[in-house]
């Protein structure tokens, strides 16, 4: 088809690619017009913007003991200080990015295992399904958190990379359940049927015909990761078992927890921390909910 | 055409397929395909036509290589190739062999463009010498299946198509590869009426001027009358009857024949019920016994029907069927 493209042209680009431009708004445009998922995307949003512009957002070291202990808020220091004399604005601040970036990692190691074991074993079948399927069956009834809390006692204050691999080790097997049995039903489908007497080699027809139509499902168990991912973490490192001299949220309300803060009254020691983590659970879960209803359609009417 | 007198180009000799269901416990043995025997020729359509579950598709899926036979040869122009396991091997045997899919709806993946469709084979079998040739031979094959204008076809989606059109670009895929042999699964089963027609005569152009060897499975036998030069009938999992499809339509031998074009909606009819006299069922595959599976519901039953299936018997050289009323 010959359209009449505008006399304005620049430099005779032949109207390149039309539908994909039209493509990543659509899914974009469904993610914005569902509120709940908007809701969690600016919130999510705020707190990246803020982990990244830490710098920019405070000049105070957060390590660096910059006034008397447990100042309350004032213009020097809108949070106060802790029982150390540290600024707590600056702790919330750079703590949030460290708190980010290692939830979100370590999410994403736990999806990524989830994603090879569990289109492994639904893709293979047979033998390696039975044993991929029965490790997955042990690490599912292994308790999370109180493993992790056996293993980080035995390591001993593990830092966060330690804590990361863990968790990843440990945390895998429910999404990798799930992709698993989504797997299933895709590897009877006609196209990869068709797939194959095309020609196409097993890794190809796993990672191009089967993983990209399970994307909503990936993503919305890789968001889930990173939610279950961070609140472990601050739960670690609150009760102790972290590196307890790095600041995140979860030992900024370690310290607030040993300094006494509840009965001292320095409530800004705990509530700022405490909200953050509550919002960026609550946007991940509206981000989780968003998705769901975007690719469930039964679900929107309400 | 005397095709009977040339080489096949496929022969399928005493194929059968055992599908294993149920646990350790409940476990019984589903016999889907037992003792197919038939020839593929070029530029000839060759029609399989039965009921559902009769085995038809489990047929093609182990011509397509899909499923393993459970027992029986496929001879690839002569070399048997139902045991090649090898990847160079099967994609050799897969750069003559394709096949079309029942369901276009299903067959082509949704993420992906029509374009990616016909690079892919076109890739895999190394039919493009130069990158740049890639985009002309999609256009190409595009053009050859009436998908025009080329251009907005290949940066389609599947969801952007009608039911027709992504079974021209099955077509299209298959044909990619400049294949010796197509095997359709049904193709028109799921499109309008209005459609079926122009996919018919598709492949009946595509036999015609490539000389293709088709492979045509079917549950209607008016199209298969239609397109094929040669029909098979099928009938839980034996092939019961096969020959020249008008001389088989006109004057059908083995009692299911029978059944099934009496069962054929007859204009001149009306809605009276069919001539034919048949009691019962379609049986359960797991339960076929070792006689004819018609045995149950034909009208002339005798008892060694009950005790194993009949042999082969050629009634004339282009005509043959399975039952002891002929032998």
């Amino acid at each position: 088809m010959e359209t009449s493209q505008p006399v304005s042209a620049p430099l005779g680009v032949p109207q390149p690619k039309p539908t994909r431009r039209v493509q990543l708004p659509d899914w974009m445009n469904s993610i914005l017009r569902n509120r709940k998922a908007s809701v969690g995307i600016i919130i999510l949003t705020f707190f990246v913007l803020v982990s990244l512009f830490a710098g920019q957002l405070t000049s105070i070291n957060p390590t660096r003991r910059v006034g008397r202990p447990h100042e309350a808020p004032s213009a020097e220091h809108i949070l106060g200080t802790t029982r150390d004399g540290k600024d707590v604005f600056s702790q919330v601040v750079y703590g949030g990015r460290t708190t980010l970036f290692v939830g979100f990692l370590t999410g994403t190691i736990i999806i990524a295992i989830s994603i090879v074991m569990g289109l492994t074993a639904g893709y293979m079948g047979g033998w390696v399904d039975e044993f991929l399927s029965m490790l997955t069956n042990v690490f599912l009834i292994l308790p999370g958190i109180p493993l992790v809390i056996v293993v980080a006692g035995w390591l001993d204050r593990p830092g966060p990379a330690t804590v990361m691999i863990v968790l990843g080790a440990i945390s895998w097997a429910w999404g990798a359940r799930v992709l698993r049995s989504q797997t299933l039903t895709l590897r009877n489908s006609e196209f990869v049927a068709a797939a194959r007497v095309v020609g196409e080699p097993t890794w190809r027809i796993i990672l191009f015909e089967i993983l990209p139509n399970m994307v909503s499902l990936v993503v919305s168990s890789w968001i889930g990761a990173v939610q279950y991912a961070t609140l472990a973490l601050v739960t670690l490192e609150f009760i102790g078992l972290g590196d307890v001299n790095i600041v995140t949220w979860g030992t900024i309300l370690f310290w607030a927890q040993n300094n006494q803060a509840l009965l001292t009254g320095a409530w800004w020691t705990f509530i700022p921390p405490g909200i953050c983590i509550a919002a960026i659970g609550l946007s991940l879960t509206l981000i989780n909910y968003g998705i769901d209803e975007i690719t469930n359609p039964r679900l929107q009417r309400s | 055409m005397a095709a009977e007198k040339v080489q096949p180009i496929l022969e399928v000799k005493a194929l059968s397929k055992d599908f294993v269901a149920g646990n350790v416990l409940t476990r019984r043995t589903v016999k889907a395909v037992q003792d197919a025997t038939f020839n593929l020729y070029a530029g000839h359509v060759t029609a399989l036509v039965g009921e559902s579950g009769s085995g038809k598709s489990t047929i093609v899926r182990m011509i397509a290589r899909l499923y393993q036979p459970t027992g029986g040869q496929i001879l690839f122009k002569g070399q048997d190739v139902a045991h090649d396991r090898t990847r160079g091997r099967l994609l050799k045997y897969r750069s003559q062999v394709q096949m079309i899919f029942q369901d276009p709806f299903s067959s082509l993946n949704p993420v992906h463009r029509v374009r990616h469709n016909l690079e892919r084979p076109l890739i895999i079998h190394k039919r493009i010498k130069r990158r740049q040739d890639m985009r002309e031979q999609v256009h190409s094959l595009l053009r050859r299946v009436s998908l025009t204008p080329v251009e907005e076809f290949a940066d389609k989606y599947p969801h952007q198509l009608s039911g027709g059109q992504r079974q021209r670009v099955a077509i299209a895929r298959a044909l990619a590869v400049e294949p010796l042999v197509i095997l359709a699964d049904e193709p028109v089963s799921m499109l309008d009426v209005s459609i079926r027609l122009g996919i018919l005569n598709l492949m009946a152009q595509l036999r015609n001027e490539q000389n293709i060897a088709f492979l045509y499975v079917t549950h209607d036998i008016a199209s298969a009358r239609y397109f094929a030069n040669e029909i098979l009938v099928m009938y839980a999992g034996h092939i019961v009857e096969g020959g020249a499809s008008e001389e088989l339509i006109q004057n059908p031998q083995h009692p299911y024949t029978q059944l099934l074009l009496s069962a054929v909606p007859d204009p001149a009819r009306g809605l009276r019920t069919a001539e034919v006299e048949v009691v019962g069922e379609i049986p359960s595959l797991a339960e076929v016994g070792l006689g004819c599976p018609f045995a149950a519901r034909c009208a002339h039953v005798m008892d060694k029907c009950r005790k194993a299936m009949p042999p082969r018997t050629q009634l004339s050289e282009t005509r043959w069927t399975r039952c002891y009323l002929y032998e």
